[in-house]
């Protein structure tokens, strides 16, 4: 993320309201940015009647946010918004000038992707398979970065990962830190190779069988 | 204080299933802490069952999620199931029981620790080890097949060395529940004028587990008798669900709005079934709980023939396997005539369905014909082989069943069924006697244990056919997967002496067969007609 470069000024659009100007393009509409969220939030509407959670790429200045909201709120008891916005700088003028009454809307602004992927709560969010609404303006200014999110694919590779796990899977992977291996791959390795050498391995044939007996349910 | 851990990882239905051991522990040992190992996905089910301490959960959809989705990384799988792991472990178990006998349960019943770990386990060399005789055949003879001549939760309780307890509380039961239920069941019973005191039967509308249901025409015509009728009022019972709703509106519609239904959710449906003098159910979860809570059971199998195993535990119920396109009527007042004394009209005394009763002898509980076309042939082969295989598992042979079949059976029938069983004996032990002499070659050279090993597949192929030598042959395939040793001579010695051992299993039934026909009954009959 090249969040130095970016040149950041506030305008004020004709009906008094704060529009965030980056690198001269302007977030929201300079006339009407209500107006415009409001057709924006319109054009999701069947996404928001069918969804309670939505994932939106792109903070702006808040207001197809507040719009997405209102239109969530009108169509489900519960609902929940995730923002992304990689924007630091933005973010935090943002909650400086205009926070967002809803508690119902939540503002991510992860350094990076992968850590992004590593936060439990956004993954257990992600897990009720939420819409993903993207600002267009926002996506554009920070292509790279929601595209990464848009494709990120999690590693595989046990000593990628090792950092996440807790002590006791820590205890019993750390002799594969070195090796290149993935679970499958120790799975495996367990079946047709070596057998039960560690009482987890037990845990690994389990796990093997759990994901078997379970219906994936992928984003 | 003794701490036992369940594992309840296979099917949901399991889960009021092991109400009936979970029961019988804490009867036999009440200092005993039960707590179970089960799925999220199972949550609501525990709130139905007594007796449980503590239940430790796998968060199923979390693991496979994060595993099957590129997006997670893998370690949020690992984390969740190593934190139930975790859990687990750091408590001192004094008894492990691998109830729901699945892969997960037998691996994680592997790792844990226990003073005495009970059912099937995995060995370091990834073979079946069982706890004993029962566990093996739980493991290896009854999970291969739909019609158990021994019913799991005997063989579980066998396998847990805890007899079993019929009564006790094995289904929460709200008290307010429970009262409110009672008042509108004593009113209920009042409601027929002429006895003020009408048997309640109630019918659940509820589909079976495996989706079929008790078809409408039936269900109109016994409402239509047990309305009519001065001892019976019916009741229809049903969960919320919608199609169970829309039966209930047209069966209402069709009696004039007059039918008593009642809509609770599992949680509240023991406080009525208790209520109840019988239940008529397909094979659901509405039956399980009635059998928990020792209410009768008349349980309808639509579209069946061939009886499969009970979905409940208790003698005094009844099965009725519906052939396709039957009605059911005749059978269900048949029972309801033999179990109230009452007179409902049976059109027929015979039926196209099959009616069985369980009932209870010095085995444990049994199926018995009671109605219907008699297939005596499949009727004797239960017998015998449930009598058999009560002698694989060290029960003394019931020699009075053996007389009494002798004795009550068409001697042609016999000899026809006997001739039957000696042809699949021969022939199982055939197979046997060439697996022992392509032994005997091994033990020459081992270049002959290709040939060996060919028998010995053959063999345990055997164990997986309809022939009533299958179940010595399954329990034979479990004594072999727990021999637990790396040196081949010493495997080549315990596969021996399990041959022998199957032999001499085999030699049981072949005398069971003899004194099916022996001279008794010839001398009888010479008396007879002389």
């Amino acid at each position: 993320m090249e969040e130095s470069n970016r040149q950041c000024e506030f305008k004020v659009s004709r009906n008094g309201l704060t529009v965030p100007v980056i690198n001269g393009i302007h977030l929201h509409s300079i006339y009407n940015p209500v107006k415009e969220a409001e057709a924006f939030a319109e054009g999701h509407q069947e996404v928001l009647s069918k969804k309670e959670n939505v994932l939106v790429l792109g903070l702006g200045f808040g207001y197809h946010i507040e719009q997405l909201a209102r239109q969530l709120n009108h169509n489900h008891n519960e609902y929940r918004i995730i923002v992304i916005e990689p924007n630091r700088d933005l973010v935090t003028e943002f909650f400086e000038k205009r926070p967002f009454e809803d508690r119902n809307i939540q503002v991510i602004s992860p350094r990076t992707v992968q850590g992004l992927f590593e936060d439990e709560e956004f993954v257990e969010y992600l897990r009720t398979k939420p819409a993903i609404i993207k600002h267009d303006t926002s996506f554009s200014l920070e292509r790279d970065f929601y595209v990464g999110l848009l494709k990120y694919q999690a590693p595989t590779h046990i000593n990628k990962y090792y950092h996440l796990l807790n002590d006791t899977a820590q205890g019993y992977f750390q002799d594969f830190i070195e090796e290149d291996v993935t679970l499958d791959q120790i799975t495996e390795d367990i079946k047709t190779k070596h057998g039960i050498k560690n009482k987890f391995d037990y845990a690994m044939l389990a796990l093997e069988e759990i994901v078997n007996s379970q219906e994936s349910r992928g984003l | 204080m003794s701490k036992v851990l369940i594992t309840l990882l296979g099917k949901e239905t399991d889960i009021l299933r092991a109400s009936h051991l979970i029961n019988s522990t804490i009867k036999e040992n009440p200092h005993s802490e039960i707590h179970v190992l089960s799925y999220t996905k199972f949550k609501s089910e525990f709130d139905l069952i007594s007796n449980i301490s503590k239940v430790h959960y796998i968060n199923e959809t979390l693991i496979a999620n994060a595993k099957e989705n590129h997006l997670f990384s893998d370690s949020f799988a690992i984390n969740s199931l190593f934190e139930t792991i975790d859990e687990c472990s750091a408590e001192s178990w004094d008894k492990l029981i691998n109830f729901s006998n699945d892969a997960v349960s037998s691996y994680l019943c592997s790792m844990f620790d226990a003073k005495e770990k009970i059912g099937t386990t995995i060995s370091k060399l990834g073979s079946p080890l069982t706890s004993n005789k029962w566990a093996t055949y739980l493991n290896f003879v009854n999970s291969q097949r739909s019609n158990h001549v021994i019913h799991n939760n005997q063989v579980r309780h066998h396998m847990a060395g805890v007899p079993y307890y019929t009564e006790g509380n094995k289904i929460k039961i709200n008290e307010e529940y429970s009262s409110v239920a009672a008042q509108n069941f004593a009113k209920i019973r009042r409601s027929k004028a002429e006895t003020a005191n009408a048997n309640i039967i109630g019918i659940s509308l509820a589909k079976a587990t495996n989706g079929e249901e008790i078809d409408f025409h039936s269900l109109c015509e016994m409402i239509d008798i047990l309305e009519s009728s001065a001892n019976f009022k019916p009741v229809l019972l049903i969960s919320g669900k919608t199609h169970e709703k829309e039966i209930a509106n047209e069966l209402n519609y069709k009696f004039d709005n007059s039918l008593i239904s009642i809509n609770t959710d599992d949680s509240a449906f023991a406080s009525v079934v208790m209520n109840v003098d019988a239940l008529i159910t397909a094979k659901n979860k509405h039956l399980l709980i009635a059998d928990s809570v020792e209410t009768r059971i008349i349980e309808v199998v639509p579209n069946s023939d061939q009886y499969s195993t009970s979905y409940s535990t208790n003698p005094g119920n009844f099965v009725i396997l519906q052939g396709p396109n039957n009605n059911i009527v005749d059978d269900v007042n048949f029972i309801l005539n033999q179990e109230f004394e009452s007179d409902l009209p049976v059109s027929s005394m015979t039926s196209n369905n099959k009616v069985y009763a369980i009932i209870e002898d010095d085995y444990g509980t049994l199926a018995t014909q009671i109605h219907g076309e008699l297939d005596l042939q499949s009727e004797l082969r239960y017998h015998v082989e449930r009598c058999y295989h009560y002698q694989l598992l060290g029960y003394p042979r019931n020699s009075e069943l053996i007389e009494h079949l002798r004795n009550n059976t068409v001697k042609e029938e016999l000899t026809s069924f006997t001739t039957q069983i000696k042809d699949e004996l021969t022939d199982t032990v055939k197979i046997l006697l060439a697996t022992l002499r392509s032994l005997k070659g091994v033990k020459q050279s081992k270049n002959n244990l290709h040939n060996f090993i060919t028998y010995l597949d053959t063999l345990i192929q055997k164990g997986k056919t309809n022939s009533v030598t299958s179940g010595a042959i399954s329990l034979f395939e479990g004594a072999i997967e727990n021999i637990n040793t790396d040196n081949s001579d010493d495997n080549i010695k315990a596969i021996e002496k399990n041959l022998f051992d199957l032999k001499n299993d085999l030699q049981i039934l072949t005398n069971m067969l003899t004194d099916l026909v022996s001279d008794k009954r010839d001398v009888e009959q010479a008396n007879l007609e002389a």
